[in-house]
Protein backbone atom coordinates (compact mmCIF):
# COMPACT_ATOMS: atom_id res chain seq x y z
CA UNK A 1 0.00 0.00 0.00
CA UNK A 2 1.61 3.28 -1.01
CA UNK A 3 1.87 5.54 2.04
CA UNK A 4 0.98 8.57 -0.09
CA UNK A 5 -2.62 7.38 -0.46
CA UNK A 6 -3.06 6.53 3.18
CA UNK A 7 -2.18 10.02 4.44
CA UNK A 8 -3.36 12.05 1.44
CA UNK A 9 -6.23 13.77 3.29
CA UNK A 10 -3.96 14.75 6.15
CA UNK A 11 -1.16 15.92 3.84
CA UNK A 12 -3.72 18.11 2.07
CA UNK A 13 -4.22 19.94 5.35
CA UNK A 14 -1.76 22.78 4.66
CA UNK A 15 -0.23 23.17 8.16
CA UNK A 16 0.89 19.52 7.98
CA UNK A 17 1.71 18.97 4.30
CA UNK A 18 4.31 16.50 3.07
CA UNK A 19 7.04 17.90 5.32
CA UNK A 20 4.83 17.62 8.41
CA UNK A 21 3.89 14.06 7.49
CA UNK A 22 7.58 13.15 7.31
CA UNK A 23 8.08 14.64 10.78
CA UNK A 24 5.21 12.56 12.13
CA UNK A 25 6.71 9.42 10.62
CA UNK A 26 10.01 10.18 12.34
CA UNK A 27 8.41 10.85 15.74
CA UNK A 28 8.15 8.66 18.82
CA UNK A 29 5.30 9.18 21.28
CA UNK A 30 4.81 7.59 24.69
CA UNK A 31 1.23 6.86 25.72
CA UNK A 32 1.22 6.89 29.50
CA UNK A 33 -1.83 4.79 30.26
CA UNK A 34 -4.04 3.12 27.67
CA UNK A 35 -7.64 3.40 28.86
CA UNK A 36 -10.38 5.84 27.89
CA UNK A 37 -7.89 8.53 26.85
CA UNK A 38 -4.79 6.56 25.92
CA UNK A 39 -6.48 3.93 23.76
CA UNK A 40 -8.37 6.54 21.76
CA UNK A 41 -5.28 8.73 21.43
CA UNK A 42 -3.23 5.71 20.32
CA UNK A 43 -5.72 4.97 17.54
CA UNK A 44 -5.64 8.57 16.30
CA UNK A 45 -1.84 8.77 16.44
CA UNK A 46 -1.41 5.45 14.60
CA UNK A 47 -3.88 6.46 11.90
CA UNK A 48 -2.07 9.81 11.57
CA UNK A 49 1.16 7.94 10.85
CA UNK A 50 3.20 8.78 13.93
CA UNK A 51 6.08 6.38 13.34
CA UNK A 52 6.66 4.89 16.76
CA UNK A 53 4.32 4.48 19.70
CA UNK A 54 5.39 3.20 23.11
CA UNK A 55 2.37 2.23 25.18
CA UNK A 56 2.65 1.63 28.92
CA UNK A 57 -0.34 0.42 30.93
CA UNK A 58 -0.64 -1.63 34.09
CA UNK A 59 -4.08 -3.20 33.71
CA UNK A 60 -6.08 -5.65 31.60
CA UNK A 61 -9.13 -4.95 29.43
CA UNK A 62 -12.35 -5.16 31.42
CA UNK A 63 -15.94 -5.36 30.21
CA UNK A 64 -16.69 -1.98 31.86
CA UNK A 65 -14.07 -0.37 29.55
CA UNK A 66 -15.92 -1.18 26.33
CA UNK A 67 -18.56 1.55 26.74
CA UNK A 68 -15.89 4.11 25.73
CA UNK A 69 -12.57 2.44 24.87
CA UNK A 70 -13.17 1.91 21.16
CA UNK A 71 -9.83 0.24 20.48
CA UNK A 72 -10.83 -2.85 22.51
CA UNK A 73 -13.50 -5.51 22.06
CA UNK A 74 -15.19 -8.32 23.98
CA UNK A 75 -12.54 -10.89 23.11
CA UNK A 76 -9.92 -8.70 24.86
CA UNK A 77 -12.04 -8.54 28.01
CA UNK A 78 -12.88 -12.27 27.94
CA UNK A 79 -9.24 -13.17 27.36
CA UNK A 80 -7.96 -10.97 30.18
CA UNK A 81 -5.54 -9.29 27.74
CA UNK A 82 -3.35 -6.47 29.09
CA UNK A 83 -4.41 -3.15 27.57
CA UNK A 84 -0.95 -2.39 26.14
CA UNK A 85 -0.88 -5.78 24.38
CA UNK A 86 -4.47 -5.55 23.11
CA UNK A 87 -3.78 -2.01 21.85
CA UNK A 88 -0.65 -3.15 20.00
CA UNK A 89 -2.58 -5.98 18.29
CA UNK A 90 -5.42 -3.73 17.14
CA UNK A 91 -3.06 -0.93 16.07
CA UNK A 92 -1.06 -3.38 13.93
CA UNK A 93 -4.27 -4.15 12.03
CA UNK A 94 -5.09 -0.43 11.70
CA UNK A 95 -1.67 0.73 10.47
CA UNK A 96 1.12 -1.80 9.98
CA UNK A 97 3.56 1.03 9.15
CA UNK A 98 3.62 2.10 12.81
CA UNK A 99 6.03 0.43 15.23
CA UNK A 100 4.18 -0.18 18.49
CA UNK A 101 6.04 -1.13 21.65
CA UNK A 102 3.68 -2.39 24.36
CA UNK A 103 4.92 -2.25 27.94
CA UNK A 104 2.79 -4.04 30.54
CA UNK A 105 3.93 -2.20 33.66
CA UNK A 106 3.15 0.38 36.27
CA UNK A 107 4.94 3.64 35.42
CA UNK A 108 6.99 4.58 38.51
CA UNK A 109 10.01 6.58 39.59
CA UNK A 110 12.28 3.62 38.87
CA UNK A 111 11.30 3.08 35.22
CA UNK A 112 10.05 6.46 34.00
CA UNK A 113 13.44 7.64 32.69
CA UNK A 114 13.76 4.48 30.56
CA UNK A 115 10.19 4.85 29.28
CA UNK A 116 10.87 8.48 28.30
CA UNK A 117 14.08 7.61 26.44
CA UNK A 118 14.08 8.88 22.82
CA UNK A 119 10.50 10.08 23.19
CA UNK A 120 9.49 13.36 21.48
CA UNK A 121 6.27 13.80 23.43
CA UNK A 122 4.06 12.05 25.99
CA UNK A 123 0.29 11.80 25.80
CA UNK A 124 -1.34 11.54 29.21
CA UNK A 125 -3.72 8.60 29.37
CA UNK A 126 -3.68 8.22 33.15
CA UNK A 127 -6.76 7.92 35.35
CA UNK A 128 -5.12 9.31 38.52
CA UNK A 129 -3.08 12.23 39.87
CA UNK A 130 -0.27 10.04 41.21
CA UNK A 131 0.84 9.11 37.70
CA UNK A 132 0.46 12.64 36.37
CA UNK A 133 2.57 14.31 39.08
CA UNK A 134 5.27 11.71 38.59
CA UNK A 135 5.12 12.19 34.82
CA UNK A 136 5.22 15.99 35.20
CA UNK A 137 8.36 15.77 37.35
CA UNK A 138 10.07 13.40 34.92
CA UNK A 139 9.12 15.38 31.81
CA UNK A 140 10.28 18.70 33.32
CA UNK A 141 13.54 17.11 34.50
CA UNK A 142 14.24 15.52 31.11
CA UNK A 143 12.77 18.36 29.00
CA UNK A 144 10.11 16.23 27.32
CA UNK A 145 6.80 17.91 26.35
CA UNK A 146 3.62 16.20 27.54
CA UNK A 147 -0.07 16.75 26.96
CA UNK A 148 -2.24 16.78 30.06
CA UNK A 149 -5.74 15.48 29.50
CA UNK A 150 -8.33 14.31 31.99
CA UNK A 151 -12.02 13.58 32.00
CA UNK A 152 -14.79 12.56 34.35
CA UNK A 153 -18.57 12.67 34.09
CA UNK A 154 -19.30 14.97 31.08
CA UNK A 155 -16.26 17.16 31.82
CA UNK A 156 -12.88 17.26 30.15
CA UNK A 157 -9.75 19.39 30.32
CA UNK A 158 -6.46 19.48 28.41
CA UNK A 159 -3.32 21.56 27.92
CA UNK A 160 0.14 21.08 26.43
CA UNK A 161 3.08 21.30 28.84
CA UNK A 162 6.38 22.28 27.23
CA UNK A 163 8.96 22.48 30.03
CA UNK A 164 10.42 25.96 30.36
CA UNK A 165 7.95 27.48 27.92
CA UNK A 166 4.48 26.82 29.28
CA UNK A 167 3.17 26.34 32.84
CA UNK A 168 3.67 22.80 34.12
CA UNK A 169 1.11 20.86 36.17
CA UNK A 170 2.60 22.15 39.44
CA UNK A 171 2.46 25.78 38.23
CA UNK A 172 -1.28 25.26 38.01
CA UNK A 173 -1.75 23.08 41.11
CA UNK A 174 1.43 22.96 43.25
CA UNK A 175 0.24 20.25 45.65
CA UNK A 176 -0.80 16.84 44.39
CA UNK A 177 -4.47 16.40 45.31
CA UNK A 178 -4.98 13.75 47.97
CA UNK A 179 -6.47 10.43 46.85
CA UNK A 180 -10.24 10.81 46.96
CA UNK A 181 -10.07 14.63 46.68
CA UNK A 182 -11.69 14.63 43.29
CA UNK A 183 -14.28 12.42 41.59
CA UNK A 184 -13.16 9.60 39.30
CA UNK A 185 -14.76 7.73 36.41
CA UNK A 186 -15.43 4.89 38.85
CA UNK A 187 -17.25 7.09 41.36
CA UNK A 188 -19.31 9.50 39.20
CA UNK A 189 -19.08 7.83 35.81
CA UNK A 190 -17.87 9.02 32.43
CA UNK A 191 -19.49 9.77 29.08
CA UNK A 192 -17.78 8.08 26.14
CA UNK A 193 -17.85 11.34 24.15
CA UNK A 194 -16.08 13.19 26.98
CA UNK A 195 -13.20 10.70 26.88
CA UNK A 196 -13.05 10.78 23.09
CA UNK A 197 -13.16 14.59 23.01
CA UNK A 198 -10.26 14.91 25.45
CA UNK A 199 -8.25 12.29 23.56
CA UNK A 200 -8.88 14.28 20.37
CA UNK A 201 -7.79 17.52 22.06
CA UNK A 202 -4.62 15.81 23.27
CA UNK A 203 -3.81 14.38 19.84
CA UNK A 204 -4.50 17.69 18.08
CA UNK A 205 -2.00 19.41 20.38
CA UNK A 206 0.44 16.51 19.98
CA UNK A 207 0.31 16.58 16.16
CA UNK A 208 0.74 20.36 16.11
CA UNK A 209 3.76 20.18 18.40
CA UNK A 210 5.36 17.30 16.49
CA UNK A 211 4.88 19.05 13.15
CA UNK A 212 5.73 22.64 14.10
CA UNK A 213 7.57 22.60 17.45
CA UNK A 214 5.56 25.72 18.25
CA UNK A 215 3.34 26.50 21.20
CA UNK A 216 0.01 28.12 20.34
CA UNK A 217 -0.12 31.87 21.10
CA UNK A 218 -1.78 32.58 23.42
CA UNK A 219 -1.12 29.31 25.21
CA UNK A 220 -4.40 27.87 26.44
CA UNK A 221 -6.06 25.24 28.56
CA UNK A 222 -9.32 23.99 27.12
CA UNK A 223 -12.22 22.67 29.17
CA UNK A 224 -15.57 21.26 28.10
CA UNK A 225 -18.86 20.43 29.80
CA UNK A 226 -20.38 18.21 27.17
CA UNK A 227 -23.91 17.70 28.49
CA UNK A 228 -24.57 21.45 28.32
CA UNK A 229 -22.15 22.02 25.44
CA UNK A 230 -20.12 24.62 27.36
CA UNK A 231 -16.55 25.14 26.23
CA UNK A 232 -13.92 27.27 27.93
CA UNK A 233 -10.60 28.47 26.58
CA UNK A 234 -8.40 29.71 29.40
CA UNK A 235 -5.25 31.63 28.53
CA UNK A 236 -2.18 30.65 30.53
CA UNK A 237 0.86 32.88 30.75
CA UNK A 238 4.47 31.91 31.39
CA UNK A 239 5.55 29.25 33.93
CA UNK A 240 5.20 30.39 37.56
CA UNK A 241 8.55 31.65 38.89
CA UNK A 242 8.00 29.99 42.28
CA UNK A 243 6.89 26.62 40.88
CA UNK A 244 8.54 23.87 42.97
CA UNK A 245 8.98 21.73 39.85
CA UNK A 246 9.82 23.81 36.76
CA UNK A 247 10.90 26.90 38.74
CA UNK A 248 12.98 25.44 41.58
CA UNK A 249 13.59 22.09 39.87
CA UNK A 250 12.68 20.01 42.88
CA UNK A 251 11.38 16.65 41.67
CA UNK A 252 9.93 15.25 44.83
CA UNK A 253 7.63 12.71 43.15
CA UNK A 254 10.66 11.08 41.55
CA UNK A 255 12.35 10.77 44.93
CA UNK A 256 9.55 8.84 46.58
CA UNK A 257 10.00 5.10 46.30
CA UNK A 258 6.97 3.07 45.29
CA UNK A 259 4.88 1.89 48.24
CA UNK A 260 4.42 -1.91 48.59
CA UNK A 261 0.66 -1.63 48.12
CA UNK A 262 -1.63 1.26 47.25
CA UNK A 263 -5.38 1.59 46.91
CA UNK A 264 -6.37 2.54 43.36
CA UNK A 265 -8.67 5.39 44.15
CA UNK A 266 -12.29 4.88 43.23
CA UNK A 267 -11.59 1.50 41.65
CA UNK A 268 -12.25 -0.65 44.73
CA UNK A 269 -8.90 -2.24 43.98
CA UNK A 270 -5.37 -2.34 45.36
CA UNK A 271 -2.09 -2.51 43.43
CA UNK A 272 0.42 -4.78 45.19
CA UNK A 273 3.99 -4.30 44.02
CA UNK A 274 6.44 -7.23 43.94
CA UNK A 275 8.82 -7.63 46.85
CA UNK A 276 11.57 -9.00 44.61
CA UNK A 277 12.68 -8.84 40.97
CA UNK A 278 11.98 -12.55 40.49
CA UNK A 279 9.60 -13.37 37.63
CA UNK A 280 6.62 -15.38 38.83
CA UNK A 281 6.35 -18.91 37.45
CA UNK A 282 2.80 -18.73 36.05
CA UNK A 283 2.70 -22.41 35.09
CA UNK A 284 3.70 -23.62 38.55
CA UNK A 285 1.38 -21.22 40.38
CA UNK A 286 -1.54 -22.02 38.05
CA UNK A 287 -1.00 -25.76 38.49
CA UNK A 288 -0.92 -25.39 42.26
CA UNK A 289 -4.05 -23.19 42.31
CA UNK A 290 -5.91 -25.55 39.95
CA UNK A 291 -5.15 -28.48 42.24
CA UNK A 292 -6.42 -26.43 45.18
CA UNK A 293 -9.51 -25.45 43.16
CA UNK A 294 -10.24 -29.11 42.34
CA UNK A 295 -10.05 -29.87 46.05
CA UNK A 296 -12.38 -26.99 46.81
CA UNK A 297 -9.69 -24.87 48.48
CA UNK A 298 -9.28 -22.10 45.90
CA UNK A 299 -11.29 -20.19 43.32
CA UNK A 300 -11.45 -20.45 39.56
CA UNK A 301 -8.16 -19.83 37.74
CA UNK A 302 -7.59 -18.18 34.36
CA UNK A 303 -4.08 -17.96 32.94
CA UNK A 304 -2.62 -16.70 29.67
CA UNK A 305 0.90 -15.68 28.70
CA UNK A 306 0.47 -12.26 30.35
CA UNK A 307 -1.59 -12.69 33.50
CA UNK A 308 -2.89 -15.20 35.98
CA UNK A 309 -6.29 -14.47 37.45
CA UNK A 310 -7.85 -16.08 40.50
CA UNK A 311 -11.51 -15.48 41.34
CA UNK A 312 -12.22 -15.57 45.06
CA UNK A 313 -15.53 -13.74 45.47
CA UNK A 314 -15.78 -10.99 46.58
CA UNK A 315 -12.13 -10.65 45.53
CA UNK A 316 -10.38 -11.10 42.22
CA UNK A 317 -6.60 -11.35 42.10
CA UNK A 318 -4.68 -10.67 38.89
CA UNK A 319 -0.95 -11.44 38.83
CA UNK A 320 1.19 -9.90 36.08
CA UNK A 321 4.42 -11.21 34.56
CA UNK A 322 6.43 -8.43 36.26
CA UNK A 323 5.29 -9.71 39.66
CA UNK A 324 2.71 -7.00 40.34
CA UNK A 325 -0.79 -7.95 41.36
CA UNK A 326 -4.08 -6.07 41.27
CA UNK A 327 -6.63 -7.15 43.86
CA UNK A 328 -10.20 -6.11 43.10
CA UNK A 329 -12.98 -6.03 45.65
CA UNK A 330 -11.10 -4.21 48.41
CA UNK A 331 -9.43 -0.87 49.09
CA UNK A 332 -7.48 -2.23 52.06
CA UNK A 333 -3.76 -2.53 51.16
CA UNK A 334 -3.04 -4.84 54.11
CA UNK A 335 -5.77 -7.30 53.14
CA UNK A 336 -4.67 -7.19 49.50
CA UNK A 337 -1.04 -7.93 50.41
CA UNK A 338 -2.07 -10.84 52.59
CA UNK A 339 -4.27 -12.30 49.82
CA UNK A 340 -1.42 -12.00 47.30
CA UNK A 341 1.08 -13.57 49.71
CA UNK A 342 -1.34 -16.39 50.51
CA UNK A 343 -2.35 -17.32 46.97
CA UNK A 344 0.58 -16.28 44.79
CA UNK A 345 3.42 -16.53 47.30
CA UNK A 346 5.97 -19.29 47.09
CA UNK B 1 -18.83 47.51 35.56
CA UNK B 2 -18.45 43.90 36.46
CA UNK B 3 -16.12 40.96 36.62
CA UNK B 4 -15.93 38.38 33.87
CA UNK B 5 -16.17 34.88 35.34
CA UNK B 6 -15.70 31.99 32.89
CA UNK B 7 -16.73 34.31 30.10
CA UNK B 8 -19.93 35.56 31.74
CA UNK B 9 -20.48 38.90 33.56
CA UNK B 10 -20.66 38.77 37.34
CA UNK B 11 -21.44 41.78 39.59
CA UNK B 12 -18.49 43.38 41.34
CA UNK B 13 -18.46 45.11 44.73
CA UNK B 14 -15.72 46.77 46.73
CA UNK B 15 -13.64 44.33 48.75
CA UNK B 16 -14.91 41.18 47.00
CA UNK B 17 -12.34 38.40 47.43
CA UNK B 18 -11.82 35.28 45.36
CA UNK B 19 -13.17 33.27 48.27
CA UNK B 20 -16.35 35.41 48.34
CA UNK B 21 -16.80 34.86 44.63
CA UNK B 22 -16.42 31.07 44.95
CA UNK B 23 -19.09 31.13 47.66
CA UNK B 24 -21.46 33.02 45.38
CA UNK B 25 -20.98 30.56 42.53
CA UNK B 26 -21.79 26.88 42.74
CA UNK B 27 -19.40 24.46 41.15
CA UNK B 28 -19.73 20.75 40.56
CA UNK B 29 -16.30 19.49 41.57
CA UNK B 30 -14.29 20.27 44.70
CA UNK B 31 -10.83 20.83 43.15
CA UNK B 32 -10.60 24.19 41.47
CA UNK B 33 -7.84 26.22 39.90
CA UNK B 34 -8.51 29.96 39.85
CA UNK B 35 -6.85 32.36 37.46
CA UNK B 36 -7.26 36.13 37.77
CA UNK B 37 -6.11 37.98 34.68
CA UNK B 38 -4.30 34.79 33.56
CA UNK B 39 -2.30 34.36 36.79
CA UNK B 40 -2.90 31.37 39.02
CA UNK B 41 -4.12 32.33 42.51
CA UNK B 42 -2.37 30.12 45.05
CA UNK B 43 -4.69 28.30 47.40
CA UNK B 44 -3.47 30.18 50.48
CA UNK B 45 -4.11 33.49 48.70
CA UNK B 46 -7.76 32.71 47.85
CA UNK B 47 -9.21 34.33 51.03
CA UNK B 48 -7.10 37.50 50.74
CA UNK B 49 -7.04 38.15 47.00
CA UNK B 50 -9.32 41.15 46.40
CA UNK B 51 -10.93 41.37 42.98
CA UNK B 52 -11.02 44.68 41.12
CA UNK B 53 -13.65 45.91 38.76
CA UNK B 54 -13.01 44.52 35.29
CA UNK B 55 -10.94 41.54 36.45
CA UNK B 56 -11.18 38.45 34.31
CA UNK B 57 -11.61 35.32 36.44
CA UNK B 58 -11.40 31.78 35.14
CA UNK B 59 -12.31 28.82 37.30
CA UNK B 60 -11.11 25.43 36.05
CA UNK B 61 -11.94 22.08 37.56
CA UNK B 62 -8.77 20.07 37.92
CA UNK B 63 -9.62 16.41 37.56
CA UNK B 64 -7.67 13.19 37.69
CA UNK B 65 -9.93 10.80 35.78
CA UNK B 66 -9.31 9.36 32.37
Amino acid sequence: MPGDDRYSRQVLYAPIGAAGQARLRAARVLLAGCGGLGAEAAGLLARAGVGRLRIVDRDVVDLTNLQRQALFDESDARGCIPKAVAAARHLAAINSEVAVEPVVADLHAGNVAELLRDVDLVVDGFDNFEGRYLLNDACVRDGVPWVYGACVSDYGVSTLVVPGRTPCLRCIQPERPAPGASPTCDTVGILGPAAHLVASLEVAQALRWLVTGEVSVPHVMVTAELWDLRFQRVELRAPEAGCPCCGERRFEFLERGPVPAEALCGLDAVLVRPSSDATPDFAAIAARLRRAHAEGGAGEVLANEFVLRLRLPPHELTLFADGRAIVKGTDDPALARSLVARWFGA
Amino acid sequence: MALTVNGDPHPHREGLTVEDLLREKTYTFPLRVILVNQRVVKREQVPTTVLRDGDVVEVIHLIGGG
